[in-house]
C-alpha cells in the first residue's frame, strides 16, 4: 500500500539525499514525498495532508528537536529521526519512534529503518536476517487541543480502535484519544502491550485473568474491574503469557 | 626643603639604660673653645667654661669635659667593662683619664649622632676620672649644639638595641626593594601598568630611604657627601608621600589619580608652620596620613576591601608616629608592610588567576576542537560527502580539501592563545567556503578597517559566524556578513552584522559557541572587554568592545 513520505530536513544536501534514497528504496511504494525545511512549513504539511511517515531531523537550524518530537509522536504518522546527535537516541525511542537514524547514513541503513516501516519493502537481506521491532516506548504523547500531553505507558490499561484514530483507557479512569490507529502504536508499543483483539491494544501487566464465555469465546478481565474480548488466534499466547507470570520469581 | 629633611633624627635611644653594677655619679659638665689637639695641653687649661653645647663658630671644635665618679655596687662584677652610648653631632675623639679611648672617625653630623663607647676595664677603677671629650662640629654653623649627651648602657643592648634594629629595618628595607622588583615585573607583564609603576617607585623610595639611613649609622663615609645626602633624601622623601598618595588614589580607583597625588604637596606645605609640637617631618607625615585617611573614607563604598586595607596599614603607621613621634621609620616600616601584605594577597591571587586560566586556558583548547567536530556541522558534513561521492565525486573532493584545512587550521590554533586576525580571517573564509556549498548558498564576509597584524583570540569571530550559519537560515541565499573595527577615544570596537533570515533566532548569548567567545575573551583581554549580541532592525548584531588601557 502506498503512503506519503514527509522529509523535515534542513541541510538541503542531507534532504536530497533522503529523498533521493528513501525513492530507491521504497520506489513506488511512496506515493507522496514532501519536504519541509522547517518546522512551520512541516506542520503545514501535517495539517493538510495524510501523512504516514516522518523522516525527522532533530536538529533544525540550532533549534533543540526534542519539544518537535514530542509534538510529532503524537501525530498519526510514524517517525524516524534521522539526527547527528546519537547520544540522544534512547530519549528519542522512549517517546515512540520507529526508528533513530544515525547521520552520516548509507543506503542500507535507511533501507532498514524504512522497512520497519513497511515490511512488504525488504529485500532478501533484510527478511533473512528478520525485521526488529523498536524498543518499546516509555511514554505516549497525545494531542489535547493545541498542546502536547505525555503519558507513561504503564498508566494506559489498553487502547481501543476507533476508526483511524485509538482511544486510551488510563488508570485512572480517563480516556484519550491518540491520533495513530491500533497498528501502529503496536509497533511502538510491542513488549508491553498485546494486541488482544483487532480492536484492542492491552498493557499485559493490566491482564488479570482469561475467562471462557459461552459460544467458545473468550474474555480477559483487566486490573481496573472491565472485561474485554479476545480473539481467538489470541487466547493461548494469552494463557502462555499469564502462566509465565505466575511461575515468574516475586 | 630643609623643613622634611626625613629622618635625620635617630629613632634608636639603644639601650639607655643604667648599668646595673656600677654606680655612677657626675659633676658638673664644662666646655671650651679652642682647636687645639692634644689632650695633654687641655687638661691643665683653667679657661674652662659651663657647657652650652653651642659652637661659636661654622665648623669649629668644642672641648668637653666632666668629672665622673665610679662605686661598684656588687665588686665581683667589677671586672666588666663599662658602655656608654654617646649622642654627639660632630667628630669626636673621647679621652678617659687623658688616654684616648674611641672615636667615631670622619662620620658625618647627621650620620654619628649616637654611637658606642667601650671603657677597658683596666681604666674602670672604682673612684673619680675625667671624661673629655674633643668634638668637632661639622657642617654646623656658629650657634648650633652639638648635642652631646652619654648614657651609661647596658652591653647586651649592642646587639638588642642597635645591632638588631638595624637588622630589622634592613630586612624591612630589602623587602620593599624586591616588592619594588616584583611590581615593575608586574608593571612590564601589562597588569595595572601605572598602578604597578607607582607602586615600583614608591616601595623604592621606602627602601632607598631606610637603607641610607640606616647606613649613615653603619658606614663611615667623607662629611662632604652629607649635605648632598640629606638633599637626596628630601627629595627622596618628598617622592615618596607623592608617590604613596598617588598609589591610594590609583588603587582606590579614584579618577585623575595624579590630581589627587598633588594632594601630598598639600600636606607638606601645611606642614611647615610650627603648628604642631611635632617636628615637620613628623607633621608632614602626620597630614598626609589624615589626607589618605580622606582618600579611603571617600572611596570606601566603590572599593570597601582596599580602601580598609589601606585605612588600617595608614591608621597603624599615624598610631607609631603618635606613640613616638621621633621614630619615623615605623611609618615607613608600616607603610612597606602594607605594600607587602598587599603583594602577597597580589600573589595569592594572581597565582589562583593563573591556575585558573591555565585551566581555562587547556579546557578552550578542547573546546575549539569539540566545538568543530560537533555533531550538527561534522556529521552534516559527512553526511553531504557521502551524497556527494554518490553523485558528484569531485565536489566531494572540493569539500574534502577544505574541509582538512580548517582542521588543521584550527588544530594550529587550538594550541594557541592569539593570532593574528589575519590568520583569523582565513579560518573564517575556509569555513564560509565550506557551509556556501553545503548550503547551497554564497555566504560572504566584508571587512572594513581591520589590521591583519593585531592579535586577537584563536577561532572566536569563526565562532561568531559558525554561530550565525547556525542560527539563521541562510540555504540558498547570497548573505553577506560584516565583520568591522571601530576605534574611538574610549577604545576599539569589533562590530560583526549577521542578516537575521527565515527563522526567529533563539539568541546568541546562550549556547556553547558563545560561552566559547566569553571564556576566550576573558583568557585573552581579562575584564578589559565587553560583549553583546542582540537583533538590531534586520540583523544580529555582536559587539566586542574593548576598553583602553
Amino acid at each position: 500500500m502506498a503512503f506519503n513520505l514527509l522529509i523535515v530536513e534542513d541541510e538541503p544536501l542531507v534532504a536530497k539525499r533522503l529523498v533521493r534514497l528513501s525513492g530507491e528504496v521504497m520506489g513506488e511504494r511512496i506515493a507522496s514525498s514532501r519536504l519541509a525545511i522547517d518546522i512551520r512549513s512541516a506542520r503545514g504539511v501535517l495539517a493538510d495532508e495524510p501523512i504516514d511517515l516522518i523522516l525527522l531531523d532533530l536538529n533544525l537550524t540550532g533549534k533543540d528537536g526534542f519539544d518537535l518530537l514530542r509534538e510529532f509522536t503524537a501525530k498519526a504518522a510514524h517517525t524516524i529521526v534521522v539526527s547527528a546527535e546519537t547520544d540522544r537516541a534512547i530519549e528519542a525511542f522512549d517517546l515512540g519512534v520507529l526508528d533513530f537514524v544515525a547521520k552520516p547514513f548509507t543506503r542500507a541503513r535507511l533501507e532498514k529503518a524504512l522497512v520497519r516501516f513497511d515490511p512488504s519493502a525488504s529485500g532478501g537481506e533484510l527478511r533473512a536476517g528478520g525485521i526488529t521491532p523498536p524498543p518499546c516506548a516509555k511514554q505516549v504523547a497525545f494531542e489535547v487541543g493545541p498542546r502536547v500531553e505525555t503519558v507513561d505507558v504503564n498508566d494506559i490499561i489498553y487502547f481501543k480502535g476507533a476508526d483511524k484514530y485509538s482511544e486510551a483507557t488510563l488508570k485512572n479512569g480517563s480516556i484519550k484519544f491518540h491520533s495513530k490507529p491500533l497498528s501502529r502504536l503496536e509497533t511502538i508499543l510491542s513488549g508491553k502491550f498485546i494486541r488482544s483483539h483487532k480492536s484492542f491494544l492491552v498493557h499485559i501487566e493490566a491482564i488479570k485473568a482469561l475467562r471462557s464465555r459461552e459460544g467458545s469465546r473468550y474474555e480477559i478481565d483487566l486490573a481496573d474491574g472491565h472485561s474485554l474480548p479476545i480473539g481467538r488466534t489470541r487466547v493461548d499466547h494469552v494463557r502462555r503469557l499469564l502462566a509465565a507470570r505466575e511461575t515468574a520469581p516475586a | 626643603m630643609h623643613a622634611v629633611v626625613f629622618l635625620t633624627a635617630i629613632i634608636l635611644p639603644c639601650g639607655a639604660v643604667q648599668a646595673q653594677f656600677v654606680q655612677i655619679t657626675s659633676g658638673t659638665p664644662q666646655q671650651l673653645h679652642t682647636d687645639e689637639t692634644s689632650i695633654d695641653n687641655i687638661e691643665d687649661r683653667t679657661d674652662w667654661q659651663a657647657y652650652t653645647g653651642a659652637i661659636e663658630e661654622d665648623g669649629g671644635t668644642l672641648w668637653f669635659r666632666q668629672p665622673i665618679r665610679l662605686d661598684w655596687t656588687n665588686p665581683l662584677h667589677a671586672n666588666n667593662p663599662l658602655a656608654l652610648t654617646v649622642q654627639v653631632r660632630g667628630l669626636y675623639h673621647a679621652y678617659w683619664d687623658g688616654h684616648l679611648v674611641a672615636s667615631n672617625h670622619h662620620r658625618g653630623a647627621a650620620a654619628s649622632e649616637f654611637s658606642r663607647l667601650m671603657l677597658p676595664v683596666s681604666d674602670i677603677e672604682e673612684g673619680d676620672h675625667w671624661l673629655y671629650f674633643r668634638i668637632e662640629g661639622v657642617g654646623l654653623k656658629a650657634g648650633d649644639s652639638v648635642r652631646l649627651g652619654v648614657f651609661p648602657t647596658d652591653l647586651s643592648s649592642d646587639f638588642f638595641g642597635v645591632h638588631f634594629t638595624v637588622i630589622i629595618v634592613f630586612l624591612v628595607s630589602t623587602s620593599s626593594l624586591i616588592a619594588s622588583a616584583y611590581f615593575l615585573y608586574v608593571g612590564a607583564q601589562g597588569t595595572r601598568r601605572w598602578t604597578c609603576r607607582v607602586a615600583a617607585v614608591t616601595t623604592f623610595l621606602a627602601g632607598s630611604l631606610m637603607y641610607l639611613d640606616r647606613a649613615r649609622f653603619l658606614t663611615p663615609y667623607p662629611y662632604s657627601w652629607q649635605p648632598a645626602i640629606e638633599a637626596a633624601m628630601a627629595a627622596m622623601t618628598v617622592s615618596f608621600m607623592v608617590g604613596l598618595a598617588a598609589y591610594a588614589a590609583l588603587r582606590l580607583k579614584l579618577a585623575k589619580p595624579a590630581f589627587w597625588a598633588l594632594g601630598a604637596f598639600g600636606a607638606i606645605v601645611t606642614a611647615l608652620p610650627e603648628t604642631m609640637p611635632f617636628d615637620t617631618d613628623t607633621r608632614a607625615l602626620m597630614l598626609l596620613g589624615f589626607y589618605m585617611l580622606m582618600l579611603c573614607a571617600y572611596a570606601h563604598r566603590t572599593e570597601p576591601r582596599r580602601a580598609a586595607l589601606l585605612a588600617g596599614g595608614i591608621g597603624v603607621g599615624m598610631l607609631a608616629l603618635l606613640v613616638q613621634p621621633d621614630q619615623k621609620m615605623l611609618f615607613v616600616a608600616t607603610v612597606t608592610l602594607l605594600f607587602g601584605i598587599e603583594l602577597g594577597v597580589d600573589l595569592h591571587r594572581r597565582k589562583s588567576e593563573a591556575q585558573r586560566l591555565a585551566l581555562l586556558s587547556s579546557r578552550l583548547r578542547g573546546d575549539l576542537l569539540r566545538q568543530n567536530i560537533k555533531p550538527h556541522f561534522l556529521m552534516n558534513s559527512l553526511t553531504a560527502l557521502m551524497e556527494w561521492i554518490e553523485t558528484s565525486p569531485e565536489d566531494a573532493i572540493d569539500y574534502i580539501d577544505g574541509l582538512a584545512e580548517e582542521f588543521r587550521t584550527l588544530s594550529d590554533f587550538s594550541g594557541r592563545n592569539a593570532v593574528s586576525f589575519r590568520e583569523e580571517l582565513a579560518l573564517c573564509e575556509i569555513h564560509l567556503a565550506l557551509m556556501s556549498k553545503r548550503l547551497e548558498s554564497s555566504i560572504t564576509l566584508k571587512t572594513s578597517n581591520i589590521d591583519p597584524d593585531v592579535l586577537v583570540p584563536p577561532a572566536v569571530f569563526h565562532t561568531l559566524i559558525e554561530n550565525a550559519l547556525s542560527h539563521n537560515d541562510y540555504r540558498g541565499k547570497q548573505v553577506e556578513l560584516e565583520l568591522c573595527v571601530l576605534k574611538s577615544a574610549q577604545g576599539t570596537v569589533y562590530e560583526f552584522r549577521a542578516p537575521a533570515e527565515g527563522h526567529k533566532p533563539s539568541g546568541l548569548n546562550t549556547g556553547f559557541g558563545t560561552r566559547y567567545v566569553l571564556a576566550r575573551l576573558e583568557e585573552f583581554y581579562g575584564k578589559a572587554f565587553r560583549f553583546t549580541s542582540d537583533q538590531i532592525g534586520s540583523f544580529w548584531v555582536s559587539r566586542i568592545e574593548l576598553s583602553k588601557g
